[in-house]
């Protein structure tokens, strides 16, 4: 299992130089499973890489020659270097097993599935903002992940990875150089703590490396090898045999070479890093020489027309050829600075376009010589041209204008069109005069026919009236008269009565007591009797009957 | 009165001062200029504020131009009653006699014997082939005057005259009648300028560029008013190139105002780097977006418009090239057989300008 006894777990790492150390000591301080750490890549400028790692979870199968000697610590580095080994070989397509002699060779067949998920990862690569390696050194903050197994793959790249491997929580925090990644099958909340504290081991990331540049110059060094004999010192009393001594010493030698490696390796980093920068340089300073480029202006010029025609017509013109002036335009191209001149004020008044406007007012008016009194006639004769040509035209508008306020049906605004439409109401009165002219004649004709009697017209109506029959010399008798039809809703009422003051009025209140409308009226008097013809409809749904009406009326007859 | 006594060439200091520069000296004020289509001529109209005013023609040598070859041809001067506001030549080359058409009190066309420059001593002055004016009864009524012209190089039996009366007149001149003529500004028609298929475009006093159609006469567009309520519109050029773009000139300003057909009302672009008011302004002939104008700061300036109209700099466009003439440049012409030349008036000097 991943966990060692309490006693093993001090820092104790004599095989592995610091960066290493420090990784394995932050993934096992917190006891998850693994720890990679992602760098620029050096082949691939501005993508993230696989810059090393620490493994420290379960493992499967242990194919370790002396695994006796080995404490838990060096067991666990040793795993991790063969699950790298494990991903060079199969890069390579060296599937056989190689035997080593400290050290025996992994197959794939020989890993669990969190080791397996750890060999993977070593195949990707992230552009910044690009998975949770990517995100994290874009936005320069620490990404934490839970449930990373149901994760969306946009968002973590390796979700089904991590999904049959029982990856739970992952933690990416951004370093200067690159982004540490951190993963567990645990679910672990996320701890602002945590963060810091694992921040914390990689703070003094900085300031062992400086002392180990300044030690690789220095014999301290050999202090440092005499601390590591002195702990493999202490191993070697524990061992029983003699021959584990010398295992041990070679541990220690490939040990020193590690971190020499480590830090010549480093340093072409940063020389990498330095000419990328420098290459950025350049193209910003292209770029900025791209675009300071000026514009050449574009030149004026005219292609003069040759032609044969106008060759022959220069030289029938000129009898000798002089010698070619040079084709140079006596023209000057337009400066800029004359722009400012523009501020000088346009001098305006009796001076300006002097010629011009004389040309213009037609300077043949003028005189000063000869054929003044011409000159002066027709002057005259001009003026009272342009003034009467003016004068027709006022009067015209005005006219146009009267025109459009007289006739009503005029709406738009043009002579044409006020001229169209008064024709047309021309036109239209012509016909109502005729039509009025053609209705009244019968009328006339009529009323001449019976002129005898007197008769008031009130809907046009012809008029019929019937004249009660009266026996002669019997004026003195009253003769009262009442009729009542009704046809439908139609009441026809025929009344014929001695004429006297407020008849009609009594008549017409009776009829309107009896919810009738009057629709026509024709009265007439003859021989001082009042004939009235009276046509009615119900006002209301219910109807009258005829009986009521007719006594209705001869009350207000009789009264 | 005395025959004008012949124009003396001062080049010298000129010659000094730029070698691409050629100056004729004439014994009067200038105003109108115009280039032949197709002979190397310049005809050069005086301005006296008199009834006699005078029509120079002067040679010049495009392919080995020198002071000397740069002068008046006395032979081919003649007199032109009051001080001509317009001179065009007829614009097809070929198929045509070089006819000379100028605006005063009435539109003119002269005959100018341009066939053979060489033989300038024995050859006749141009002759005047007929006046056009509408006027009512030739006895009593006068012309209102013409403030300029423009001869349509598509059918070039139309000439399009200005006037004072606000009439723009369209003219058959093989027939010697009016063919149309329009009222649409309210003051007097200061430009006139051909389009293409039968359009043309006029400038008024009352502020206005308007267009019209000739196949829909009853019609005018305002295409630009100026900014300033009732500032004139002097001067209207159209680019014969691109007919997209027009130019115009306001009274009292030093702006060159840039129109295009596509976007009307709000100007593509308004060249401001004159420093005093403009008088002159003319297209090149074989370039889309180059102009050329000329004012009373004695400056001619090369003018380039941008690709798209979007792309106008807020702090205005400074032109692409300037020429110094030393004092108030009335008239600028780019000629459109040779347009490496350019030439301007001022005082009573002609200029030749290479570009």
């Amino acid at each position: 299992m991943a966990s060692a006894p309490p006693v093993q777990e001090e820092p104790l790492q004599p095989g592995t130089n610091h960066f290493r150390s420090l990784l394995a000591a932050a993934v096992r301080s917190i006891s998850w499973s693994y720890a990679i750490f992602w760098s620029i890549s050096t082949s691939c400028p501005g993508v993230l890489t696989w810059n090393d790692g620490f493994y420290n979870g379960v493992v499967k199968t242990r194919k370790i020659s002396n695994s006796a000697d080995l404490t838990a610590g060096q067991l666990v580095v040793q795993r991790s270097e063969q699950l790298r080994e494990l991903y060079y070989s199969l890069l390579s397509g060296e599937c056989d097993h190689r035997a080593r002699r400290p050290i025996a060779a992994l197959s794939p067949e020989d890993l669990a599935d969190t080791e397996w998920y750890y060999v993977v990862c070593m195949t990707y690569s992230f552009q910044p903002g690009q998975g949770l390696p990517g995100k994290s050194y874009a936005s320069n903050a620490s990404v934490w992940l839970r449930n990373a197994q149901s994760a969306d793959s946009k968002t973590f790249l390796r979700s089904l990875l991590a999904k049959s491997a029982s990856i739970q929580t992952i933690i990416c925090i951004p370093f200067t150089s690159g982004v540490l990644e951190l993963g567990t099958t645990d679910p672990v909340l996320e701890d602002p703590k945590l963060v810091n504290r694992i921040v914390a081991y990689f703070q003094e990331l900085q300031f062992p490396i400086c002392l180990e540049v300044l030690m690789s110059t220095s014999p301290s060094p050999n202090e440092t090898e005499d601390a590591d004999i002195v702990s493999e010192g202490l191993i070697t009393h524990n061992a029983i045999e003699e021959g584990q001594m010398v295992v041990s010493d070679e541990c220690v030698s490939n040990a020193n070479r590690d971190p020499i490696t480590m830090e010549i390796d480093e340093l072409y980093s940063i020389y990498e890093d330095l000419d990328l920068d420098m290459d950025l340089d350049l193209d910003t300073v292209r770029f900025l020489e791209d675009n300071g480029w000026p514009v050449n202006p574009s030149s004026f010029q005219l292609v003069p027309a040759s032609s044969t025609e106008a060759v022959a017509a220069a030289a029938a013109a000129n009898d000798v050829d002089g010698v070619a002036n040079s084709q140079v335009s006596c023209f000057m191209a337009w400066k800029s600075a004359k722009s400012n001149e523009m501020a000088v004020p346009v001098v305006t008044g009796i001076e300006s376009q002097k010629l011009l406007k004389k040309v213009v007012d037609c300077g043949a008016r003028m005189s000063t010589g000869r054929g003044s009194r011409a000159a002066l006639t027709q002057e005259s004769g001009i003026k009272n041209h342009v003034i009467s040509e003016r004068r027709r035209r006022e009067k015209l508008n005005e006219m146009f204008l009267i025109l459009k306020s007289i006739v009503p049906s005029i709406h738009k605004v043009d002579k044409a069109s006020i001229l169209e439409e008064t024709i047309a109401y021309l036109k239209v009165l012509e016909k109502r005069v005729k039509e009025l002219e053609s209705s009244s004649e019968p009328s006339h004709q009529r009323a001449t026919e019976t002129g005898q009697q007197r008769r008031c017209e009130i809907t046009g109506k012809e008029l019929v009236s019937e004249i009660g029959v009266s026996g002669g010399g019997d004026a003195g008798r009253e003769h009262h008269h009442v009729n009542v039809t009704v046809t439908d809703k139609v009441v026809l009422l025929e009344v014929q009565c001695r004429w006297k003051e407020l008849v009609m009025t009594r008549v017409f209140d009776a009829i309107k007591s009896l919810c009738l409308d009057v629709l026509s009226v024709q009265a007439s008097a003859p021989d001082g009797l009042l004939g009235l013809k009276i046509q009615a409809k119900f006002a209301c749904s219910g109807s009258v009957a005829p009986g009521m009406i007719s006594e209705a009326l001869q009350k207000a007859i009789g009264g | 009165m005395e025959q004008p006594k012949p124009p003396s060439v001062a080049a010298s200091a000129a010659e000094a001062q730029n070698p691409n520069a050629f100056t004729c000296e004439l014994p009067h004020s200038i105003y109108a200029l115009a280039f032949s289509p197709s002979a190397p001529v310049l005809a050069a109209g005086s301005f006296l504020e008199d009834l006699h005013n005078r029509v120079s023609l002067l040679s010049f040598d495009p392919v080995h131009p020198t002071a000397a070859s740069f002068r008046a041809l006395p032979a081919l001067s003649f007199d032109h009653p009051y001080p001509p506001t317009k001179l065009q030549f007829h614009p097809r080359a070929a198929s045509a006699p070089h006819l000379l058409a100028s605006s005063s009190d009435a539109l003119r066309l002269w005959l100018a014997p341009l066939d053979d420059l060489a033989a300038t001593a024995t050859a006749a002055a141009p002759e005047l082939r007929s006046v056009l004016d509408n006027r009512k009864t030739s006895a009593s009524e006068f012309c209102a005057p013409l403030t300029s012209f423009d001869w349509n190089e598509a059918e070039p039996r139309r000439i399009g005259t200005a006037s004072i009366d606000t009439t723009c007149t369209i003219w058959d001149i093989e027939r010697g009648v009016v063919e149309t003529q329009l009222i649409a500004h309210d003051k007097a028609v200061h430009d006139i300028a051909w389009g293409e298929n039968g359009i043309f475009a006029s400038v008024s006093a009352d502020g206005s560029v308007r267009v019209f159609d000739l196949r829909d006469k009853e019609h005018s567009t305002i295409f630009y008013e100026s900014p300033r309520p009732d500032t004139p519109l002097l001067r209207l050029a159209w680019n014969r190139y691109d007919f997209h773009y027009m130019a115009t000139l306001l009274m009292d300003s030093s702006a060159v105002v840039v129109l295009d057909m596509r976007a009307p009302g709000v100007p593509v672009a308004e060249l401001h780097r004159h420093r005093a008011c403009a008088n002159a302004v003319a297209w090149a002939p074989q370039a889309t977006r180059h102009l050329c104008s000329a004012g009373d700061d004695g400056q001619a300036l090369i003018w380039e418009l941008p690709a798209t109209p979007g792309a106008v700099p807020a702090e205005g466009i400074d032109p692409v090239m300037v020429y110094d003439a030393g004092a108030e440049i009335n008239q600028l012409q780019w000629a459109a057989a040779y347009p490496e030349w350019i030439s301007i008036a001022f005082e009573n000097k002609v200029q030749l300008l290479r570009v």
